[in-house]
């Protein structure tokens, strides 16, 4: 491992070799239910491809790190519970969690198991961070998108967690975890139910003008025939206010951040993390090993230059934004 | 003994006087327990309505109403941080209201205080977790059903539940000013102009449908949340308070079509007289049945 | 680089081998579905509830589309008529032959191939969702899709040119003809 950890995501066992064949110190994952924040259908792992996952990362030198992300449902602990009892007994590195349950529940089954806050949990303050070290023992933050870099540096600076920013894939608009637009739409959402837009409420229509998708039944953007589009995630649709049609809340653009990596280490970020479980082996494959030759150069005293347009056809809607890491984003 | 009537504190960016006139206005209401004030959505506006909020709030208990602050549901800058370390660490702090977990580690231990909907409180462990520290009543989050409400009920008993039964439901928080961009500036160079949308501004889908609306950093609904279960459901829930969240509207005709509700369940009635109120968007009321909240409102 | 008269030839050829060679395609892609299953049993139970449900493959420059169907123990290829109006698919994925190929094949990106408007999905997204990720679970390849070599020698090399050659001219905006 080099001086910043790199964090890849996997979104089946085959993508989980492939992040690690292509140089991911760590792989993150989720089972396969709500207790995560992609429960799509078909994703995820089961407890038998966990431990197996596992068995096969420890024994390449890599990690990983389960993500139990979701708030726990009122009546329905167990489950989460269950899932944590899982990730223990499978031999996780480390459970992500954002509920102040869930949370609770890890300790409970083990005292040492390693916690990292979720991004769900919208710590970005050094008191929110010192509230569930203190109370958690959590050993690492998964830091808001929207921080931007100097923001991340002055955090570090005062608190005693480790901290993990994201630095490729898409972006959450609105403060991850604190975001109801799906359920007023659909019924469910990230906090309700693992997943944001759900599937099952996505529908596209062809017309003359274009291809519309729409969430249970509402308009979220309309693409002209053979033009890039994106899933559509609510708040990434184009809205009036005021009469005119734009993406209000934001361009459907991808983060990469490959430019600002020696920043980052130099504010002192222990790992990078790269998102998309639901992309694909090809997808974690190519950013893995773009990122990895990216911390390795960095490491030789090189600039990481010739390695940050590898993936510009990756991103969403086919463009990219360095997101709220250059401040004027706001 | 009947559901208690609340209000929320209020959301939008109003003049100093039109606070000034909305809150004597509020003293005079019978059916109003408490009220919450304070500046919830965006830092930057706090110095703007302090001191007449400090103002509302002796007018409101000279009235006999018990006032409580609530808190920031984003602390992001180095001065939201110092407005909630100033406001948790006072001597003798009033009844707080927290919307944000950091403002949780700041409080002093055991201080009691009010969980606000904008904490991620969804199941009885964490809500008793809260109740450990302190809380001694609870906001439920929007997204909640009045079935996983009540589950935290039976987990803590003795904790109060104020149930968001009024208003466009706040949906969202950002690091981002969307008011802002909408005027083509940013959080930093804002002027203020979410001070132009006092219920927030409406937002339409590409197809016209009025959908959301804008409000700073947060986003609402466009429509109006209301209750779609009866009094004696609420109650059974564990439910013993309904805040209502200002709007424009005629506040004093919201709350008697409340306080009517909550003596004769006739929810037809109230559906009737919220309508008759020139209320900024549609009723709906489906989060507490579980279902999309921009479900509209029908009678039962 | 293929001079279009070339292009329009291998187009041909291949939809002249699919149909003339329907049974044995048909069995080549059931084989496939096969050796895709054993090496990872778990795979297409992750379609869940999908598991069962007829999916239709739909390569929009041939003449034959796709009626895919699979289960946790195993699954099925049938080729169909595209002509008639297919009824009870709980999705159907339309586009180029390459393109599906290439996004079953798990060197595409699902999301880039599909939201670049390369594919069509119609029906039931959950149910194209759950596919993609059973497949892409499965650790398909295009060699398992076309190639026992036993049953069609010269298939594959064929396939893989022509895969490339589209990938190129993809890559540098170009769009070759289709035939029908």
């Amino acid at each position: 491992m080099g001086s910043i950890e790199l964090v890849c995501p996997a979104g089946s066992p085959a993508m989980l070799e492939a992040a690690i064949e292509a140089g991911a110190d760590s792989v993150y994952c989720g089972l396969r239910d709500e207790t995560n924040a992609r429960n799509f259908p078909g994703l995820n792992f089961d407890a038998e491809e966990l431990a197996r996952a596992v068995d096969f990362a420890h024994r390449r030198g890599a990690k990983v790190l389960v993500a139990i992300n979701t708030f726990a449902r009122a009546g329905g602990e167990d489950r989460w519970r269950a899932s944590a009892k899982t990730a223990i007994g499978a031999g996780a590195d480390a459970i992500i969690a954002a509920d102040l349950a869930v949370l609770a529940h890890v300790r409970d089954l083990s005292p040492t198991m390693r916690l990292h806050l979720s991004v769900q949990a919208a710590a970005n303050t050094p008191e929110a961070i010192r509230f569930y070290v203190e109370t958690f023992g959590v050993r690492r933050v998964v830091v808001p998108r929207v921080m931007s870099a100097p923001e991340i540096a002055e955090l570090i600076k005062e608190s005693s967690a480790e901290v993990e920013a994201f630095v490729f894939g898409g972006l959450c608009v609105m403060t991850e975890g604190r975001c109801a637009l799906s359920s007023y739409v659909s019924g469910q959402s990230p906090n309700l139910s693992g997943v944001c837009s759900p599937p099952e409420a996505v529908s596209f229509e062809r017309t003359a003008e274009g291809m519309v998708s729409r969430l249970s039944g509402l308009a979220l953007d309309k693409t002209p025939s053979g033009a890039t589009a994106g899933y559509p995630t609510l708040c990434k649709g184009r809205f009036a206010a005021d009469g005119e049609a734009a993406y209000l809340f934001e361009e459907p653009t991808s983060l990469n951040a490959m430019g600002l990596l020696a920043r980052l280490g130099e504010a002192g970020v222990t790992a990078v993390k790269i998102e998309g479980r639901q992309r694909g082996k090809a997808y974690v494959a190519r950013v893995t090993h773009a990122f990895r030759k990216a911390i390795d150069a960095l490491d030789r005293g090189e600039s990481t230059a010739p390695y940050e347009h590898m993936l510009t056809d990756l991103a969403e809607g086919g463009r990219e934004t360095q997101g709220a890491y250059n401040k004027r984003w706001r | 003994m009947s559901l208690e009537i609340t209000l929320g504190p209020l959301l939008f960016n109003w003049a100093p006087e039109d606070i000034t006139g909305f809150y004597e206005r509020m003293s005079r209401e019978p059916l109003v327990r408490r009220v919450y004030l304070g500046e919830v959505v965006c830092g930057k506006r706090e110095p703007l309505a302090a001191a007449t909020l400090l103002a509302a709030a002796d007018v409101l208990r000279e009235a006999g109403k018990e006032v409580v602050w609530s808190t920031l549901g984003l602390i992001a800058t180095p001065r939201d941080r110092r407005l909630l370390q100033g406001i948790t660490q006072q001597d003798e702090p009033p009844l707080l209201e927290l919307n944000d977990i950091a403002a949780l580690s700041l409080l002093p231990a055991g201080r009691s205080f009010v969980a606000g909907p904008l904490l991620n409180i969804y199941n009885g462990s964490a809500a008793r977790f809260l109740v450990d520290r302190g809380c001694e009543r609870l906001c439920p989050n929007i997204e909640l059903s009045l079935a996983a409400i009540g589950e935290i009920h039976r987990a803590c008993p003795d904790l109060q539940i104020e149930l968001f039964g009024f208003g466009r439901l706040p949906l969202a928080l950002s690091a981002r000013c969307h008011h802002a961009r909408q005027a083509g500036l940013s959080k930093d160079t804002c002027r203020f102009v979410c001070d132009r949308d006092p219920d927030g501004q409406a937002v339409a889908t590409i197809e016209g449908e009025p959908f959301l609306s804008i409000n700073g950093i947060q986003t609402l609904s466009h429509g109006v949340h209301t209750l779609s279960a009866s009094p004696d459901d609420l109650q059974a829930a564990g439910v013993g308070a309904v805040r209502l969240s200002p709007h424009l509207c005629d506040m004093s005709a919201v709350i008697a079509a409340y306080g009517r509700y909550f003596e004769t369940g006739n929810r037809e009635r109230l559906l009737a007289q919220l309508r008759a109120c020139d209320l900024p968007g549609p009723l709906v009321d489906g989060y507490l049945e579980g279902a999309a909240g921009m479900r509209l409102a029908a009678a039962l | 680089m293929m001079h279009p008269a070339e292009e329009r030839l291998s187009a041909r050829v291949l939809t002249d081998l699919a149909l003339a060679l329907r049974p044995p395609v048909e069995l080549l892609l059931n084989h496939a579905i096969k050796r895709a299953w054993r090496r990872s049993a778990n795979a297409f139970g992750r379609l869940g509830p999908y598991q069962g449900r007829h999916y239709l493959i739909d390569p929009v420059d041939l003449p034959v589309a796709f009626a895919l169907t699979l289960t946790k123990d195993g699954g099925t290829v049938k080729l169909v008529r595209r002509t008639r109006r297919p009824v009870g698919y709980v999705a159907e994925i339309a586009g180029d032959f390459v393109d599906l190929l290439a996004l079953f094949d798990g060197s595409a990106d699902a999301d880039a191939t599909f939201f670049a408007g390369e594919l069509t999905v119609t029906g039931e997204t959950g149910a194209v969702l759950a596919l993609h990720n059973a497949l892409e679970a499965a650790d398909l390849r295009l060699a398992d899709l076309l190639a026992p070599a036993a049953l069609a020698p010269g298939l594959d090399p064929v396939l893989q040119r022509i895969v490339e050659w589209r990938r190129a001219a993809k890559r540098t905006g170009g769009k070759p003809h289709g035939v029908h």
